[in-house]
């Protein structure tokens, strides 16, 4: 008898594991949060494709019906900002490639060669990581225009160059501010890299005969590739998304040589009230180009977070 | 011509001397290994000869041209890592072609029929385009050679180029490496903290401790005559056993054993008290201990109990120790063939051969005598 | 204490659709008290058994059990063992003494004094009792060991399994720790798996070796008896150093024929090879004789005329690779090992005897032993 009834138990304890509660707790809360963090995308979604009386009737997690359906929103938002987003992308690109490649040349040059002073070098590269933006405004753009004016310098070159405007030439001081902020981080993020790789690619290299140059050009450029993905995409996304100097270096929103982050509050915005489906359209273009290159670099992405970065 | 010379060589980090005053000469085409424990020096030295450290004192010559401010590339020499320091993102044909590329004389086609010279020459042909990261450590190892014998340079410089393969791989690297060696005839300093590895491969041992020089030679002077203490327990592979003890009128007293001098023994010793008997532990002969307990144990004879038996298979190591000693520390170990077994627990009858004793003194652990060698025993030159 | 049984044990790995099978059918039993070494070349599955008895890894098939209790589905803070990993794995935040006391803390209700106590009381057994109150970071890597030997002693418990616990440490004290851990497991009399890949640990320090190949168990014996009754060809190759010298040839009328020598069977031996055809002749490197001049002669049917090609000297005893005459200068056809006091030089010709009763012969298709030295191991016990 008393063999039986523990077999019994034995059994209602077997069943009970495979329907585990903690675990099915643990999907509930796991679903639980999924739906928090993409309730507010999907409504975003939602409501750029929806006619304006659409958004007001409808409840903003559905789906556009038939006739609440329209494609006006997102030409409308597309129109407003095309030309920022070639101001944007024609700034950004630049100033991340800029900031990276100084950057992990300057990251090289503190890790892998010795001289004097690295010390020293390095805590200045430090203190600029930590400088508060909002304090070099004013002087910075005290510099750009009167110090040394270089947008009004370049724009008849811009004006002789192809697709460009003469407008683009005052986008030129933005890149270059991006570029000389950017650096400090980006060192300090290839630096923690460099310092695993081991000492033995560099002194083997020297021995070889390769130089100081060759040795960054042949062998640490290239085996710092997937660290190359991780920086950029930080890079790239810190310097679109950029606000502060852009609208300190840039005179306003109505100027053709706006980005994208200049123009977007005001897209959809009029004394009329607020248009949802035109400012969620707008919002979407904007964050396509940072969601492109996450997707381009992410192979590189994942293997530099992997290998310690 | 890869003749290196170094004399009085310092090197100090801050207030730690890393290497001191070392003189060495190493002459061309020689094999000389460097070895010691870890942060004895000898990687340290290899670095200042291959031009990645800077003396703090003294110079090195290598070919009789004074190399303390040339860079590494101008010393004509190639070095080997223990990691190989192969560049990942490059095929094993770039990987070595790289050495030769600023290297003068060559045009594009020699560079690479050079290439597939030394590949064929290491039996790594098949691999060359393959990367690094495909390679057994066996294959990367011999990469990493090829790297370094493409450039053909005056000397060679390894810094434990074996250590990162298994034993019976770095087994065979190692006679394969004196191979190499032997054809190109080619200078080469070759660290390693592995004794194995200096007494089987060199010409000859250079042993350091502590940043300094203890003793050079050929492997069987250092291990038959060690000029001190460290390095006589330094090489040899079970160590050398060492009892510490007392030189009273020509007799040695340790704790537990006393041990009789013969003649030349007493003239080395003399009158220095503090001394440590050392002697390895294939000289130290064991036989049972008679059923009965009596027995006469001769001058050289002890009483002793197997502690631990550790069978190699080839042979054994036994673990010896007093039996006064309640606290079980072991006082020998010896060494029987394979075949003779013993059971822990056993005793024995320990005796060892005047002629196979040596004698450090206690202070400075310099050597007073070392172990007598019958030159004509079994020597055998066919 | 108890004993552990491995019954029939595999682990499946499922891999991008792909099974692989770390483990086939391991069927071992751990009696109370041994020591059991689990060794092999690196990814034979002996690390994944021992995860499996740890509860790391679960089983596919098979069952463990610990005494008579099944564990296969016993977690593992339930299955009152404890582990010496490869890196020590001490907590770098904790002092050694808490290190060591935290399994204690966590697992039982003792008080605090009894804790300290045990404490104490283990660390002077391991030698450690002035480190207690360093942090790991400022132990050697040899303090470092005992300080998680202490760690696993200190719960007392019924199974001790060790992940290459002498890996890391350098060949005098790797030797030092290897009869101290010995001395240790037969004071403590805890049954113990250690797991690692150098052949030395297995031999020197066990009471019994497990040795595994590609998951698959190849042979259970005493040390000895695996020096020298290898099952098979893999067994005969990983255990012993320098290695077993083999010569791959055939079986022809009662003969070995190989390339460069002939080597003719005594009777025995052609009883216990009779029928294959395909063979490998096996010697232990110091069986083979390199022989004095005197000697020549006296066994001329197994004497061979060999070129020295390579001498390494040890001290104590000289290795001698060997080539036979006219093979390429590189190539090494055998290794004896010589007395450390006898000169052989390089570039020298040498006679070398194989002795009958020394010689393995082993399949060549199976890689099963056909015929094994003659040794009796009993007989040789203790003769002095």
């Amino acid at each position: 008898m008393a063999g039986s009834s523990s077999d019994q138990t034995f059994d209602v304890a077997s069943l009970v594991e495979d329907f585990d509660l903690n675990r099915i707790g643990q999907y509930v809360l796991v679903i639980l949060f999924i739906g928090f963090f993409l309730a507010p995308l999907e409504t975003g979604i939602m409501t750029a494709f929806k006619t304006n009386r659409a958004v007001a009737e409808t409840i903003p997690l559905m789906p556009p019906l038939a006739e609440g359906f329209t494609l006006d929103n997102m030409t409308f938002a597309l129109n407003a900002l095309s030309g920022a987003f070639f101001n944007s992308l024609f700034m950004a690109i630049p100033a991340t490639i800029g900031s990276v490649l100084l950057g992990s040349m300057a990251a090289y040059g503190l890790t892998m060669v010795d001289w004097r002073g690295q010390m020293g070098m390095l805590v200045l590269f430090l203190i600029g990581i930590f400088l508060p933006y909002q304090a070099v405004l004013v002087p910075l753009a005290r510099f750009w225009n009167n110090i040394f004016p270089l947008a009004s310098m370049m724009r008849p070159l811009f004006v002789a160059a192809p697709i460009l405007q003469d407008y683009h030439a005052n986008l030129v001081p933005l890149m270059i501010t991006h570029i000389a902020y950017g650096i400090p981080i980006c060192t300090i993020l290839f630096r923690s890299y460099y310092q695993g790789l081991p000492s033995s690619y560099v002194e083997a290299a020297k021995i070889d005969g390769a130089s100081i140059t060759k040795i960054y050009r042949r062998i640490i450029l290239p085996i710092s590739k997937p660290m190359f993905g991780v920086v950029f995409i930080y890079q790239f996304t810190q310097i679109y998304n950029e606000f502060l100097f852009a609208f300190t270096l840039i005179t306003g929103s109505d100027t053709p040589e706006a980005v994208v982050t200049l123009i977007l509050p005001a897209v959809g915005a009029s004394t009329s009230g607020i248009d949802f489906g035109i400012r969620m359209s707008a919002a979407f273009l904007a964050a396509l180009p940072t969601l492109i290159i996450y997707v381009a670099f992410a192979e590189q992405f994942a293997e530099g977070l992997k290998s310690g970065g | 011509m890869g003749r290196i010379e170094i004399s009085n060589l310092t090197k100090r980090f801050g207030d730690t001397t890393a290497v001191e005053n070392l003189s060495l000469d190493i002459p061309d085409s020689e094999f000389l290994v460097l070895v010691g424990p870890s942060g004895c020096g000898k990687s340290t030295t290899l670095r200042m000869i291959a031009g990645l450290e800077t003396p703090t004192e003294g110079s090195i010559y290598i070919g009789g041209e004074h190399m303390n401010y040339r860079v590494p590339q101008n010393r004509d020499i190639a070095m080997v890592f223990q990691d190989y320091a192969l560049y990942p993102h490059m095929t094993v044909r770039e990987n070595v072609r790289f050495g030769l590329e600023e290297e003068p004389g060559y045009t594009s086609e020699e560079r690479d029929a050079r290439v597939e010279e030394i590949a064929d020459l290491l039996s790594i042909s098949d691999l060359l385009d393959r990367r690094p990261g495909e390679l057994s450590g066996g294959q990367q190892q011999r990469v990493a050679l090829g790297r370094a014998i493409v450039r053909d340079p005056e000397v060679f410089l390894m810094d434990e180029p074996l250590s990162n393969l298994d034993a019976k791989l770095r087994a065979e690297m190692r006679t394969e490496l004196q191979q190499l060696q032997h054809r190109f005839d080619v200078t080469t300093v070759y660290v390693t903290h592995n004794q194995t590895e200096a007494m089987t491969m060199s010409d000859r041992i250079a042993v350091m401790n502590d940043g300094t020089l203890q003793q050079v030679g050929e492997p069987l002077e250092l291990y038959h005559a060690p000029a001190n203490r460290f390095v006589g327990g330094f090489i040899g592979e079970p160590a050398m056993n060492f009892v510490e003890g007392t030189n009273e009128n020509g007799t040695f007293v340790g704790t537990y054993i006393e041990y009789p001098f013969d003649e030349p023994i007493r003239e080395n010793v003399g009158g220095v008290e503090g001394v440590v008997l050392g002697v390895r532990p294939e000289d130290i002969n064991l036989r049972r201990f008679p059923e009965d307990g009596s027995g006469s144990l001769g001058d050289h004879e002890f009483q002793m109990t197997v502690s631990v038996v550790e069978p190699h298979g080839d042979q054994n190591v036994i673990h010896l120790r007093h039996p006064d000693d309640t606290g079980g520390d072991e006082l020998l170990h010896a060494v029987t063939s394979g075949t003779t077994v013993v059971d822990a627990g056993t005793d024995v009858v320990v005796s060892i051969d005047p002629g196979a004793v040596h004698v450090f003194e206690t202070a400075t652990g310099d050597a007073l005598h070392n172990r007598r060698l019958e030159t004509e025993l079994e020597v055998r030159n066919v | 204490m108890s004993s552990l049984t491995l019954d029939h044990v595999t682990k499946v790995y499922q891999d991008d659709e792909e099974e692989v099978v770390a483990v086939d059918d391991v069927s071992v039993e751990i009696e109370d008290e041994e020591f059991l070494v689990l060794v092999g070349p690196s990814g034979c599955g002996k690390s994944t058994t021992l995860r499996m008895i740890a509860g790391l890894e679960t089983i596919t098939e098979g069952e463990i059990r610990l005494g008579d209790r099944v564990i296969n589905d016993v977690d593992t803070q339930d299955r009152d063992i404890a582990m010496v990993f490869q890196s020590y794995a001490l907590y770098p935040h904790l002092s050694a003494r808490r290190n060591i006391s935290f399994g204690l803390e966590q697992s039982t209700d003792l008080p605090d004094s009894d804790i300290q106590e045990r404490v104490e009381e283990v660390a002077s057994m391991m030698g450690i009792s002035d480190l207690l109150d360093r942090k790991p970071g400022q132990l050697s890597g040899g303090q470092q060991q005992r300080v998680a030997l202490g760690r696993a002693i200190v719960r007392d418990p019924e199974l001790f399994l060790m992940d290459e616990p002498l890996s890391n440490l350098d060949a005098k004290l790797r030797a030092e720790m290897r009869t101290e851990l010995q001395q240790l497991q037969r004071q403590l009399g805890v049954t113990t798996v250690y797991v690692t890949h150098d052949q030395t640990e297995a031999m020197t320090m066990s009471d019994r070796i497990a040795v595994i190949d590609q998951g698959e168990l190849q042979q259970v014996g005493e040390p000895l008896e695996l020096y020298h009754e290898p099952n098979n060809l893999f067994v005969a190759e990983f255990i012993g150093e320098p290695s077993m010298n083999f010569f791959n040839g055939s079986y022809e009328g009662s003969s070995f024929v190989h390339d460069h020598f002939e080597y003719p069977f005594g009777p025995q031996i052609d009883d216990d090879v009779d029928g294959a055809s395909d063979i490998v002749l096996g010697i232990r490197p110091e069986e083979v004789v390199v022989l004095d001049d005197a000697a020549v002669g006296d066994d001329p049917d197994h004497e061979y005329e060999m070129d020295v090609t390579v001498v390494e000297p040890m001290g104590d005893q000289n290795v001698v690779h060997l080539s036979f005459p006219g093979t390429d200068d590189m190539s090494e056809d055998m290794v004896a090992v010589t007395s450390g006091l006898r000169e052989v030089a390089e570039g020298s010709r040498a006679t070398i005897h194989i002795p009958e009763d020394t010689v393995h012969v082993f399949d060549n298709r199976t890689g099963d032993a056909l015929h094994d030295r003659q040794l009796d191991l009993t007989a040789q016990t203790l003769q002095l």
